[in-house]
């Protein structure tokens, strides 16, 4: 197989603590490896900045409420116009919800090779995977929803961790799913019958289990599973005024676990999209930021790790399976709703919404994602997303990074607000002038992240014997003063080579690569009260059959990676 | 062709609303006739026939009108006796027996059977002649012998005669100019003017009152622009509308809706049967509800879902339900219900007046046999319940 030598850049890996050093990195047969022979492919990153490929722990890009955002936005293709098929390259557009393909030359652009899907369906994990089979390129995986499904409420109210972890293990092999993905816990149960639970102590209907329940009880389950990933949590009370209580107590829940894997995850619990649950105030009016107060509890905390969610102060689509915030949010800004709940397990919503730097709200919104991210003490437990698109697509990374990274960016951004003063009273932001350096950047989207995901060890590093997933980025680090530079270079990969394969040479995407889909099939004791269940279940209250639910390797994923796991152990 | 294969003759058929079952001998010809109208379907006949002549069929679509042209019951006009017993019996009052065209009962004028003993009686006093009994009733049984009103139609009598009242209306002459105003509101004032002549110019004349058409709401008294017209009205004691409210023995069935639903607490139900019915949920499919539509006495309901708000996992409500105190232990709802052991009725005591014959207690031995519905029935095309010890 091929050698590849990347002669010469700034590598940037926190996973051996290369700060910006000038070294080389040789591949061989997809890994990266010590040294190769002179018979090696060079590639010349001289003035460069290397990386690891970037691992996005956080995105909506398969599926089907991305499918129903892709169809009921047409508009959205006319920010940004179809591209024509090139070379390698297939038609591709849209740019809130970009098609499958445009999702992958650009997550390549960027310099990025791992993306989790953040939100599966377990009924509709089909959809899922025939759209991640034909997004090429980037290797997958993605998160069943677990926080409302009539089994774990049924379990987890009974206390019966056995069959809730064997029912998990079941669906998990079904769905071909990676870990435990909770939205909104119980809330969107409730709102199938048009209510919500807006604190972690309010009762879900019929089932009687709370939030704080769910969340404990999916925590100590993940743990007895050994699963790669923890638990992924995104609370209640979502995006009010006065949240940031609701996000302190749902995080407290994680006290007193302990992670339990071989993967290199040392968090119990990560809290997505953060910047939407640090909220102060009471109201609109009053609205403020909190997300110091978070950011504090999540620094003296090492059970814990979070992304972000950062606004990027553009149109764009929101899609959750947050079911009741998105009926609030159309009933805020009266643009078009969709709505699907779905059978047994779950429920989700899709609203446009304008993140306009107009409007103090969203000013403070973007105030408070940086805010925290450079509060963060830890940055391999505080990452970089936009849970694209629900605050912004993911196209914008590299223009979040500047804004890290510079706080001339910043005060650029404050300038250009209608209310600047009112924005920059309502949060600490103005204040701090930290800048995030590459090595921070790294951590906050490659190391920590493959780290938190269960990947360390394999991918988000140039580790030799870690995958062979490269990012060459146009920066030189010693030279470069404008911050534009940093979002230019980090959305125009020079280089970028995944599992030893070259994609983007010179700038331009060669190769659709040879994606794989991560899943994890992890054995448990059987259970005869879960197999009961499921045909119970299936028999009464499901409208397809037990037997045509699962998502069959052969048909619907190209080059399944299964993480295999024994829990009986 | 020999007499002895055209004689007895037996047929039954089909006439609009009813059911004619004929035995025709020489002379004399017997009938017993099934109102289809009024039979629900309760299975009594059946249970009490000597002759084991009536099945039950298709109890829960004929009552629904799924099946045209079907009674809920059948009787074969060879195997029946023309006692009447039947008759006698049926709590709805489907059954009669004639003979050579009129109705004969000859085992009840000769006291060789007792009837159904039983009370359903408004007080007069209490009564206060209102509606709600007689909407609540099931059967319309209710008999509401009171004017219509104009309340209820635009042409009904008119309202103030509801009252037992005396009405004054007084008109201060001295203060009446003769305007017009109260005369041109009101269809129970007149005015008797003095002609209009230039050879004395002003107006003149008196107010003409008619307190028949007068309800003493006083627009006049305010409208008059010289304050003229006092109108006062007192009612007597205990005035009451007109009338009588009272129940039809021959229609009522005993479900004491009238008596639950009166407010005046004015009536007094004793059931014909004494017993218990028992609904156990747990085994009702749920979506027939056949018990529900076919009940005589809209005894049966389905339950209102809990709010979600409320709901919790020990409060969802039962798939179906009966008020055992409106049910009078017909039947028709074991005889219809598609299931198995939903449904139990157990009667333990028949009211009745007149002599108490053996072949009556045999009867009441069998109309006192628990039992509920079953689903497999060894004869195809019938009602066969199952019997409980």
């Amino acid at each position: 197989m091929t050698e590849i030598l990347i002669k010469n850049g700034f590598v940037f890996d926190p996973v051996q603590g290369i700060n910006g050093d000038k070294k080389d990195i040789a591949i061989k047969d997809g890994v990266i490896v010590e040294s190769v022979s002179s018979a090696a492919k060079v590639i010349d990153a001289s003035g460069m900045t290397v990386m690891a490929g970037g691992v996005d722990i956080h995105s909506h890009v398969a599926g089907a409420k991305v499918n129903v955002g892709r169809n009921f936005r047409p508009e959205d293709k006319l920010q940004a116009v179809y591209e024509p098929a090139r070379g390698v390259r297939h038609m591709a557009g849209g740019n809130s919800v970009p098609t499958v393909f445009k999702t992958a030359y650009k997550y390549a652009d960027m310099g990025y090779t791992t993306v989790m899907e953040a939100a599966m369906p377990p009924l509709y994990a089909r959809h899922t995977h025939e759209e991640m089979r034909d997004t090429p390129i980037i290797d997958q995986a993605a998160l069943p929803l677990f926080g409302n499904n009539w089994f774990i409420l049924e379990y987890l109210k009974n206390g019966e961790m056995d069959n809730a972890t064997a029912y998990i293990s079941w669906l998990l092999r079904s769905t071909k799913g990676y870990g435990i993905k909770c939205v909104n816990p119980g809330g969107t149960e409730a709102w199938a019958w048009g209510l919500n639970c807006m604190t972690i102590n309010d009762p879900v209907p019929y089932f009687e289990i709370t939030p704080k329940e769910i969340v404990a009880g999916l925590i100590a389950a993940n743990e007895a599973l050994h699963l790669p990933h923890s638990l992924h949590l995104h609370g209640n009370n979502l995006g009010n005024p006065g949240n940031y209580q609701t996000t302190l107590d749902t995080l407290k829940i994680a006290e007193g676990f302990k992670p339990n894997n071989t993967f290199g995850r040392d968090q119990v619990l990560h809290h997505t999209h953060i910047q939407f649950h640090s909220y102060g105030g009471t109201t609109w009016a009053d609205f403020e930021s909190k997300g110091a107060e978070v950011m504090d509890y999540i620094n003296k905390n090492p059970q814990l790790t979070c992304d972000i969610g950062f606004v990027t102060l553009d149109e764009t689509t929101t899609m959750t399976g947050d079911g009741p915030f998105e009926y609030h949010l159309t009933a805020l800004n009266h643009l078009k709703w969709a709505n699907t709940d779905v059978e047994v397990e779950c429920g989700s919503g899709i609203v446009p919404y304008v993140y306009s730097k107009d409007i103090y709200v969203c000013g403070v919104q973007w105030s408070i994602g940086l805010e925290m991210a450079l509060l963060a003490k830890d940055h391999m437990r505080c990452y970089l997303t936009t849970d694209h698109p629900n605050a912004g697509p993911f196209t914008r990374y590299p223009r979040v990074m500047k804004w890290l990274m510079s706080e001339k960016a910043r005060d650029e951004v404050f300038a250009s607000m209608k209310s600047e003063d009112k924005v920059r009273d309502r949060s600490t932001l103005g204040g701090i002038d930290r800048e995030l350096t590459l090595y921070e950047i790294a951590m906050m989207t490659r190391a920590g992240t493959a780290k938190a995901l269960g990947f360390g060890g394999k991918l988000g590093g140039l580790v030799p014997g870690m995958q062979a997933d490269v990012a060459v980025y146009p920066y030189n680090p010693e030279t470069e003063s404008d911050p534009e530079q940093i979002e230019w270079a980090f959305s125009n990969a020079k280089y970028l080579i995944k599992s030893g394969e070259v994609i983007i040479n010179d700038s331009e995407i060669v190769s659709n690569g040879n994606k794989q889909t991560y899943w994890v099939d992890v054995k448990t004791k059987a259970s005869t009260q879960v197999e009961h269940d499921l045909s119970e279940m299936f028999r009464k209250y499901y409208t397809v059959s037990e037997r045509n639910y699962e998502v069959e390797e052969k048909s619907f994923m190209k080059n399944p990676n299964v993480i295999a796991i024994d829990a009986t152990l | 062709m020999a007499m002895s294969t055209m004689y007895p003759k037996y047929s039954t058929k089909m006439e609009n609303d009813t059911v004619i079952m004929e035995q025709r001998l020489l002379k004399k010809v017997s009938n017993l006739v099934l109102n289809t109208t009024k039979c629900t379907g309760c299975g009594i006949c059946s249970e009490v026939c000597p002759k084991d002549a009536i099945i039950l069929g298709l109890v829960g679509a004929v009552r629904r009108g799924a099946v045209k042209d079907e009674a809920a019951i059948s009787v074969d006009p060879a195997k029946c006796s023309y006692c009447g017993v039947c008759t006698i019996l049926c709590p709805f009052d489907a059954l009669e027996v004639r003979v050579d065209g009129e109705p004969s009962l000859p085992i009840k004028e000769q006291e060789g059977f007792p009837e159904y003993d039983f009370t359903a009686e408004i007080d007069e006093n209490k009564c206060v002649r209102c509606t709600t009994c007689s909407e609540a009733c099931p059967r319309d049984a209710i008999v509401r012998d009171i004017p219509v009103y104009e309340g209820e139609v635009a042409d009904g009598a008119k309202r103030q005669t509801a009252l037992d009242a005396v009405t004054t209306l007084v008109v201060d002459k001295e203060k009446c100019n003769v305007c017009g105003i109260c005369a041109s509101l009101c269809p129970a004032l007149k005015i008797k003017r003095i002609p209009f002549t230039a050879e004395k110019v002003g107006s003149a004349g008196e107010v003409v009152w008619d307190e028949s058409l007068c309800n003493a709401c006083q627009v006049c008294a305010t409208a008059c622009p010289e304050h003229a017209i006092v109108v006062e009205r007192v009612v007597k004691e205990g005035s009451k509308l007109a009338g009588k409210v009272t129940i039809d023995k021959e229609t009522c069935v005993t479900c004491s809706w009238c008596e639950k639903v009166c407010p005046e607490e004015a009536v007094t139900i004793k059931k014909f049967f004494d017993g218990e019915i028992v609904f156990n949920a747990d085994k009702c499919p749920g979506g027939c509800s056949t018990c529900v539509d076919i009940c005589p006495c809209n005894a049966i309901y389905l339950p209102t879902p809990v709010p979600a708000l409320q709901l919790k996992k020990d409060s969802i409500e039962p798939t179906i339900a009966v008020n055992a105190d409106l049910c009078i232990l017909c039947g028709a709802c074991v005889n219809a219900c598609p299931s198995e052991d939903v449904i139990t009725i157990r009667r333990s005591g028949i009211h009745v007046k007149g002599p108490e014959t053996d072949l009556f207690k045999s009867i009441a031995a069998k109309l006192c046999v628990p039992r509920s519905s079953k689903i497999q029935e060894d004869t195809f095309g019938q009602v066969e319940l199952k019997p409980l010890e």
